[in-house]
């Protein structure tokens, strides 16, 4: 059981000076128990920073504690974490019952000690008609479990993962994404996740930290970060699909503001969508921006119960049925935005048009240069 | 493909294997012939009344040069001496190899690329540096000095080997034995040992055949009582008393041959794999 902090950590590769800097001062802090995700497109640094924590990569610059404690200097073996990584890493030569008990056994742990580990272990995850395979002849599933139960085995103060879902059909993922989940609530280890999948950083994390190009772009709990993204890339990246970001220009409506966007391809129309009070102070008349709206907040009656809504008839330009909902296709602001329909409305949206309602308290602005979200 | 056709491909094939297969029915055939029939007789006949007595000769009895003793005590100097500098080449390649690839330090490329020069260094170039450092280490004319001079250039490419090997083997391999408290030494025997047998075997027997077939060190670096059995051989060619024993001649060489042979018959198959293999799958 740990806390983890990261305080302004930088990783340069090369020469100090003229090396390329992945990491550009990260600040990240995570109480005991905590389950931290670090969420971002390949390149961003993520694994990196994993890897730092793991002991396995050096600190350029700044500091990793670990319980408050300096580790920077420490070597991988002696920080007590356990790490599962992408390719599970399961040592090729040994049984399924050696390669649990390998750390075990470096650690001169006595063996009785050790076969009640494998047994509880092989137990937790139901591995205990495998213990004596080899890695070869598991399955990707197997193989996953083996190296969770290989990590699970040495009772570390912090778990580390890194990608260890991606290769794992669609179906298994969804299986072992909740347990994961399920473990963790059992077992309250200090865990820290590195995916680029948004929907495991969602359902997984207690803290999510969206990372792109060496930088936190947001730090916080997940339905922060999914309901207020700080930026256009967050907005983009968290949701699937992604966050609508629609250009509209504020217009001045006696105190308060509406932002006015164009309806259809040909521009011809347009809706004028009240603004939230909140946002008043920040916005000044005939100003750009760019409006954030979540598809499930474009929505059609029977889903509109909230009472701030706008409605609008926007056209049709395609529909995909996924089952538990439709989503549409049509034309805001002279960008694609996509709504998330009831799948009961087929029916009504075979015309050219349908009418939406737009939950406009959840509506998000950003600055269309910057990117930035604007202050409420 | 028709049968025409066939039967050339197979017509071309035997005669190709022919060619390469005479001369060696020659040096058998000779070998068992008795000195008269091999002056009366046709080069190719098979021997009329097979005899080991040029065998018995070339292992124990002919001269090679002053001593008559035969092939025996070089052939017993060859295995002294091959055994070990493949051993400690491939171990060390092995090691050099695995540090190359997965405890990578500044300069590490460098070093690789310097030590691949060492592929291409033709041997006379090195006798006399090397003459002289035998001579500063106090290992001249001995086996010792003659193993030391073959790990020393086996090693280029002993490191080769394992390397372009281990570069297939994942990281995280490394990196999970790391977390799980292996050290650099740990790791090397515990987890990539076990499946390294592959390109150990391509190494053992590329090593075996160049250490064993050179003549060159042999005849520079060994003493009298160290020369290896390569060296002898030319010795025991070499030196004839009146008649030219052609038969014993044959069988020396034959001998003279024989480990390398076998060493391709026992793990030959593994060559092909070795160098074949690539990434090893979790």
């Amino acid at each position: 059981m740990a806390s983890l902090g990261i305080h302004n950590i930088r990783k340069t590769y090369g020469d100090k000076a003229k090396g390329v800097e992945v990491l550009k001062g990260i600040n990240l802090d995570i109480a005991d128990g905590e389950f931290l995700i670090l969420v971002g497109g390949s390149g961003c640094g993520k694994s990196t920073l994993l890897n730092m924590i793991a002991g396995l990569e050096t600190v350029t610059e700044g500091e990793i504690t670990i319980n408050g404690k300096r580790v920077n200097e420490l070597p991988p073996k002696d920080r007590d974490i356990a790490m599962v990584f992408q390719s599970y890493a399961l040592y090729p030569s040994m049984s399924v019952r050696d390669n649990i008990a390998f750390g075990l056994s470096l650690r001169k742990v006595p063996k009785a000690e050790q076969d009640a580990t494998i047994a509880r272990v092989a137990k937790l995850l139901q591995i205990e008609a495998l213990l004596g395979r080899k890695p070869a002849q598991l399955s990707g599933g197997q193989r996953q479990r083996v190296a969770m139960g290989r990590a699970l085995a040495r009772e570390p103060q912090i778990f580390l993962f890194d990608e260890p879902l991606s290769n794992l059909d669609a179906k298994l993922r969804v299986e072992m994404r909740s347990e994961i989940k399920l473990l963790h609530k059992r077992l309250g280890i200090t865990t820290v996740y590195v995916t680029h999948d948004q929907i495991e950083a969602m359902t997984l994390g207690d803290k999510i930290a969206v990372m792109k190009d060496g930088v936190v772009q947001q730090f916080g709990a997940p339905n922060e970060i999914y309901n207020h993204p700080v930026n256009t890339f967050v907005a983009g990246f968290m949701g699937s699909p992604p966050m609508n970001l629609i250009p509209a220009t504020m217009q001045r409506r006696g105190s308060d503001f509406v932002a006015v966007m164009t309806v259809g391809e040909g521009a011809a129309q347009s809706v004028a969508l009240p603004v939230d009070a909140r946002y008043t102070t920040a916005l000044s008349d005939s100003q750009s921006v760019l409006v954030g709206l979540r598809p499930e907040h474009i929505t059609d009656a029977p889903r509109a119960a909230a009472p701030t809504v706008a409605s609008i008839s926007v056209p049709v330009e395609l529909t995909e049925v996924t089952g538990a909902d439709i989503l549409l296709t049509t034309t805001l602001g002279g960008v694609r935005a996509l709504a998330r329909l009831h799948p009961d409305s087929l029916d009504a949206i075979r015309g050219h048009t349908v009418s939406v309602s737009i939950d406009v308290s959840r509506l998000v602005l950003f600055d269309p240069a910057t990117g930035l979200a604007l202050t409420r | 493909m028709n049968a025409a056709s066939r039967f050339f491909l197979y017509a071309v094939l035997a005669l190709a294997a022919l060619y390469a297969l005479a001369p060696l029915w020659v040096m058998l055939a000779t070998s068992f012939k008795s000195l008269d029939e091999i002056r009366e007789g046709s080069l190719i006949a098979a021997p009329q009344a097979p005899t080991i007595a040029a065998w018995s000769k070339a292992w124990s009895g002919a001269c090679t040069g002053v001593r008559c003793e035969g092939l025996k005590p070089f052939f017993i100097n060859s295995l002294l001496m091959t055994i070990p500098a493949v051993l400690i080449s491939t171990i060390i390649g092995a090691l050099n190899g695995y540090a190359l690839t997965h405890w990578k330090f500044r300069g590490s490329e460098l070093l690789f690329t310097a030590l691949l020069l060492g592929c291409f260094i033709p041997f006379q170039v090195v006798l006399l540096p090397m003459a002289r450092t035998l001579g500063a280490l106090g290992f001249v004319d001995s086996i010792f000095g003659l193993i030391f001079v073959h790990v020393v250039y086996g090693l280029a490419f002993t490191t080769l080997f394992f390397r372009n090997y281990y570069v297939g083997v994942p990281g995280e391999l490394i990196k999970a034995a790391r977390v799980d408290g292996a050290g650099f030494f740990t790791i090397f025997w515990r987890i990539l040992m076990p499946i390294s047998g592959p390109i150990f075997m391509v190494c053992v027997i590329w090593q075996f055949t160049q250490i064993w077939n050179d003549f060159l060190f042999g005849v520079v670096f060994a003493g009298s009582d160290s020369q290896p059995v390569t060296v002898a051989l030319n010795n025991l060619v070499r030196t004839s008393t009146g008649v030219k024993e052609y038969n014993v001649d044959m069988a020396a060489a034959i001998i003279a041959a024989l480990p390398t042979l076998l060493v391709y018959i026992v793990a030959g198959k593994y060559f092909v794999r070795g160098l074949t293999a690539g990434a090893v799958k979790g």
